[in-house]
């Protein structure tokens, strides 16, 4: 790797002490109400599993609870540090994220995948998320270097490619689908504002037809396989105990929740009807207790966060800075809206966990880090209105 | 040279950022609101119905049936507390199973190796243990689960139905199934009145049938079904049943009796009785013992077929259902009619032969007696049929069919109990030839119920106003709160009044000194016909239908009774013999509880009673004037001075000239004496014989009646009784002769 970095562009460290810009306090407030919001949900979404399953109604709140705090301070950190640094990082990060998904895959099988990592004393770690992570920096990183030449397909697309294949094969082998469809989804963005031409992502696009359509010739056993999730997809209610169930159960909360839901506290569907209430279906719970409105409201924060995030990107001093907010933001709100997507059986079931809602304390840590990012970002924000 | 990861911003870039920005916000999150929109609001109802489906379990609290409560308070039909044992094997501990079934066989006295099976049953959440259990058994299966810790047993409240009076009015009450639904009777009649309002134990289930927090559950409490105000006495019901089944009894009633008490005035029904009949506790036992061995001693199909044969005949409730040839009971029909039209008076004569021949056939009347000539009021009174005959031709067809109709003959009465036939047989004038004209006059050939023919003979007899019988005087809801009141329903004018009146007074010759003879209640004018009546469609063609109704005071009507007994099998089979002495029971009885005050003729006055003094202490001497006084004999013991004893004792009541024992010395023992057979003799022999073993007699019955001989004593022959008790003896007419 070439080192192209002057003077006047040394990384800025200011952790302690050092006076800085004010950050992005919009952008941190959604965070922050996405933050409490989220535990308040995940307290009352986890409260009968946690009675059933370990006896005690804060057992999934509690450590959630410990990552936030810790979660804020290492985003508090983030924004102090100046994101080129980031530079720097992209390349070795990505070359651990391959070599933890190639470990993954020798570590015991989990519900039939292998996407946990467990560090003794710590917990478990997904390499998947590291790669999401890693894959940003490293895109915003080559885009940055390369935006004069990003119209040519060895510079604007051959090295994505690459990247994205090596990732995507590795988490296919997992498997875990919907990272990768996620991960696909970030890198995609970002070659679109990196300025990758457009017809690159039309020939991508037949040409994943084309793969599905070859697939379905040369491998006809997929054909009841995907037909199956198909149908489950679109009539749950064919097999209500079996492959419908989940979505059937989270269907029941999100619809009896009504207009106005059942009240906070009050989900019916979270005693042992939803399956996991606490991870992948909080927001069916959200549904059931807050009804139409609260979840539009949960949306509206989502949309805003997006909105918010997109405008630190605008102001942002540099392409690097933009890209990496845009990752960032996209990468939380692609999520959000899959999850939702999924949970309203809107798209086939994957599963996919809702940011700042579901369980889950390393991800909520990492999250926090990265919006810790978006905000250094926002620290060197031109002037200019956009 | 510019730094290239500090490379600035292009406009390019800015424009990609701004349409992902549009493009997130409006494609992904505008089709998440949208789609939110369809299930949260459109199918709300879908959702929220099927998720409260899964999650809330609805627990039946079966309501108490309404009560039913005769018209002297007394409770006819009330339901009580049980409980229903039920399991959840799904939310029992598999290691329980074993010990439950052991312990659930021992105390619900069940089949352990049947409960195995239902409690391993391990997905249910459903299995009947046991229906309705009473007080002690659910407490001790609650006892247990809870010191055992076993759950998924469920004790629900559940009701009973019971009939407090057991084997009373059953074929009017009716009964209830498993279900606590009402299956004949009252019960079927008034069933959606009586059941009441289940309630429900609401209570939110989580997906392992556990409960959810109470926040989620509700209780919606039972409400009682109405409560039923009967028509029918409870006293009167007594007398009724009770002379009717010691009918049944003495006569070998094959085919059970009917009997029907009617306020004349309004149609209330004071008490309807069909005997023998069953016990509404168990209605499905058969309660004649005969028939009950006959059908046990078969098997399997047949078996099956008898025993709903023999139960069907039990529930039927011959009163409202069956269809009868009223016989000569209908000539006060043909009567009233013809009065009514004016073809007939009091005074018509018409002449009784050999025969009457209408267009080719012979008509006799009953044992070919010739009755010569006679007035109307004889006809009634000698149940002539020839003479009936002529006054059916007199009315004619037409008008005979009107009658016919108007008595309300030909359609239900519309009283409150089911199963009443919705049209009687009867010929219509266009079919009705000459000779049909003729035998319907005197009775045959239509076929009616006993409660119409009793609406109609009441109609005769208050006036002339056809009521609408009815036995629910008013319903009451579970506060007490009156819902409605039953108005007596004219239904219409059939007879004058002064056709009624002249009705009256001809059914009044007939018991005192016609075929009804047995009917005689010293001390009230009762009114009536008798009627016998051949069952045409029997294959016994000695089948009768002894029957008679009895109308009271027949100076001032307040009561009819309808007496028919269908098959007797004894010394007689006319109505004027079995059924008369019934009705008349059953008047005396009814009328002295109704306080309807008792006159005397001056040969009555002759048999009146008098109340025996209390005279212990008295001067012997002096004691036996005073009975004297009193038109009492007196027969001393000892020889006392002063009166140490006396049987009867003081306040029995006496008929006249009966002999007072009197007691006088310490050491005289009470003489006992063997009470004598009575069966056969006339008043004169009763007396003589009891006299002669040191009884008196309080003789009651036909006793105008020349012929009347002894059928009933209340103490049985061969007991002991004390010198100078009193043997009551009823006495039958036994020789009255059988109209048809």
């Amino acid at each position: 790797m070439k080192k192209t970095n002057g003077d006047t562009a040394s990384p800025r460290l200011g952790l302690l002490g050092a006076k800085q810009p004010p950050v992005d306090l919009p952008f941190l407030i959604l965070v922050l109400t996405l933050v409490g919001f989220g535990l308040l949900m995940l307290g009352s979404a986890s409260s009968a599993v946690g009675e059933y399953r370990r006896g005690d109604a804060y057992t999934y709140l509690r450590p959630q609870l410990l990552f936030a705090a810790v979660g804020i301070v290492a985003m508090t950190v983030a924004s102090r540090v100046d994101y080129h640094i980031f530079h720097r990082l992209a390349w070795p990060l990505l070359l651990l994220s391959l070599v933890l998904l190639v470990v993954v895959l020798f570590m015991p099988e989990y519900n039939g995948c292998k996407r946990w990592l467990v560090l003794p004393g710590l917990g478990t770690l997904q390499p998947s998320e590291i790669a999401k992570f890693s894959v940003i920096l490293t895109f915003s990183h080559i885009i940055s270097i390369n935006h004069r030449e990003m119209k040519r397909f060895t510079v604007g697309v051959l090295p994505f490619v690459l990247i994205l294949g090596a990732v995507t094969v590795l988490m296919l082998l997992e498997p875990h689908l919907s990272g990768t469809l996620l991960i696909l989804g970030i890198g995609a963005v970002l070659m679109f504002v990196g300025g990758t031409g457009l017809r690159w992502f039309a020939l991508a696009g037949s040409g994943g037809a084309a793969a599905i359509a070859a697939a379905l010739v040369l491998l006809p056993d997929l054909v009841p396989y995907a037909t199956d999730r198909l149908s489950s997809w679109l009539d749950p209610f064919a097999d209500p105990l079996g492959e419908g169930h989940q979505t059937i159960q989270s269907l029941y909360a999100i619809g009896s929740g009504g207009a106005t839901g059942l009240g906070l506290g009050n989900s019916r569907q979270k005693y042992l009807y939803v399956p996991e209430p606490q991870n992948d279906f909080i927001f069916s719970i959200v549904c059931e207790e807050l009804g139409f409105v609260g979840a539009a409201l949960v949306i509206l924060l989502f949309v805003l966060l997006l909105l918010r995030g997109l405008t630190i990107a605008l102001r942002a001093p540099d392409k690097f800075g933009a890209l990496l907010t845009v990752g960032f933001v996209v990468q939380v709100t692609l999520q959000a809206a899959l999850n939702m997507a999924v949970v309203t059986n809107t798209i086939p079931n994957t599963g996919i966990s809702l940011p700042f809602f579901s369980s889950g304390g390393t991800s909520l840590l990492m999250l926090l880090g990265e919006m810790g990012i978006v905000l250094s970002v926002s620290r060197q924000a031109t002037e200019r209105k956009y | 040279m510019p730094a290239v990861p500090w490379a600035a911003q292009n406009q390019g870039m800015r424009l990609r950022t701004r349409i992902l920005a549009g493009l997130l916000s409006v494609c992904c999150f505008g089709i998440l609101l949208v789609r939110l929109y369809v299930l949260q609001i459109r199918d709300h109802d879908f959702y929220a119905k099927r998720a409260a489906g899964q999650q809330l379990r609805d627990t039946v609290v079966p309501a108490p049936r309404g009560e039913i409560i005769s018209a002297d308070g007394a409770v006819l039909a009330a339901s009580a507390t049980c409980w229903t044992i039920r399991a959840s094997p799904r939310e029992m501990a598999d290691e329980h199973v074993a010990m439950a079934s052991a312990a659930l066989a021992q105390l619900l006295e069940l089949d352990e190796a049947d409960l195995l099976e239902m409690l391993g049953d391990r997905a249910s959440n459903d299995k009947l243990l046991r229906r309705r259990v009473g007080r002690e058994m659910a407490d001790a299966v609650r006892n247990w689960c809870a010191e055992n810790g076993v759950g998924g047993i469920l004790i629900q409240e559940d009701t009973k139905r019971y009939y407090p009076e057991g084997d009373f009015a059953a074929s009017v009450l009716g009964f209830t199934n498993v279900d606590n639904a009402g299956m004949a009777g009252l019960e079927l009649e008034y069933d959606a009145l009586l059941t009441g309002q289940a309630g429900r134990v609401l209570t939110a289930k989580n997906a392992w049938g556990y409960d959810m927090p109470t926040r989620y559950g509700a209780y919606v409490d039972p409400v009682q079904g109405c409560t039923l105000h009967l028509t029918i006495d409870s006293n009167i019901q007594h007398f009724l049943e009770n002379h009717l089944m010691f009918a049944v009894q003495e006569h070998h009633v094959s085919a059970r009796a009917i009997g029907i008490v009617m306020d004349v005035n309004t149609g209330a029904i004071l008490a309807i009785s069909t005997k023998p009949d069953y016990d509404p506790n168990q209605p499905r036992v058969i309660v004649d013992e005969a028939e009950r061995a006959a059908v046990d001693a078969l098997e399997g199909e047949e078996r099956r077929a008898a025993l709903q044969l023999a139960q069907q005949t039990q529930w039927r409730n011959k009163a409202i259902s069956d269809l009868y040839e009223p016989g000569s009971v209908f000539k006060l029909i043909t009567c009233s009619a013809a009065l009514d039209a004016g073809v007939i008076t009091p005074q018509s004569t018409f002449v009784c032969g050999a025969s009457y021949s209408v267009a080719g056939t012979h008509f006799h009347c009953a044992n070919n007696k010739r009755h010569g000539l006679q007035t109307v009021a004889q006809a009634v009174q000698n149940s002539c049929n020839q003479s009936f005959i002529q006054i059916g031709q007199l009315l004619g067809k037409e008008a005979f069919c009107e009658y016919f109709e108007a008595f309300g003959l030909c359609t239900a009465t519309g009283i409150d109990l089911p199963a009443e036939p919705k049209k009687s047989e009867f010929y219509t004038a266009d079919r009705m030839g000459p000779v049909e004209l003729a035998s319907c006059a005197f009775g045959q050939s239509s076929k009616i119920t006993p409660i119409q023919m009793i609406t109609a003979v009441a109609a005769i007899v208050n006036g002339g106003r056809l009521m609408q019988p009815y036995v629910v005087e008013s319903a009451a809801d579970a506060s007490g709160r009156e819902l409605w009141r039953t108005e007596p329903t004219l239904r219409r004018q059939v007879i004058s009044e002064e056709a009624s009146a002249q009705m009256r007074e001809m059914m009044e010759l007939v018991v005192a000194g016609g075929s009804g003879r047995n009917a005689y209640v010293a001390g009230y004018r009762v009114g009536g016909k008798t009627g016998t009546s051949q069952k045409l469609d029997s294959e016994d063609e000695k089948a009768r239908i002894a029957s008679f109704i009895g109308v009271a005071p027949i100076d001032a009507p307040r009561i009819a009774v309808l007496i028919a007994l269908d098959e007797p099998h004894s010394f007689a089979t006319g109505g004027g013999a079995l059924a008369a002495p019934v009705a008349a029971q059953i008047i005396d009885d009814t009328l002295q509880y109704l306080g309807v005050p008792k006159t005397y003729t001056p040969e009555e006055q002759q048999r009146l009673e008098t109340s025996v003094p209390e005279l212990a202490g008295w001067k012997t001497q002096a004691a036996a004037a005073r009975l004297e006084e009193d038109g009492l004999a007196v027969r001393v013991i000892g020889e006392g001075e002063r009166v140490l004893q006396q049987v009867p004792q003081a306040g029995r009541v006496l008929p006249r000239a009966s002999t007072v024992l009197l007691y006088t010395e310490e050491s005289g023992q009470q003489k006992t004496t063997e009470v004598p057979a009575l069966a056969g003799q006339d008043v004169a022999g009763a007396k003589q014989a009891l006299a002669a073993a040191g009884l008196n007699l309080d003789a009651s019955g036909a006793l105008a009646s020349p012929n009347a001989v002894a059928v009933e004593q209340d103490i049985p022959p061969g007991e002991s009784l004390p010198m100078g008790s009193v043997v009551r003896v009823r006495f039958y007419e036994v020789l009255v002769e059988n109209d048809d």
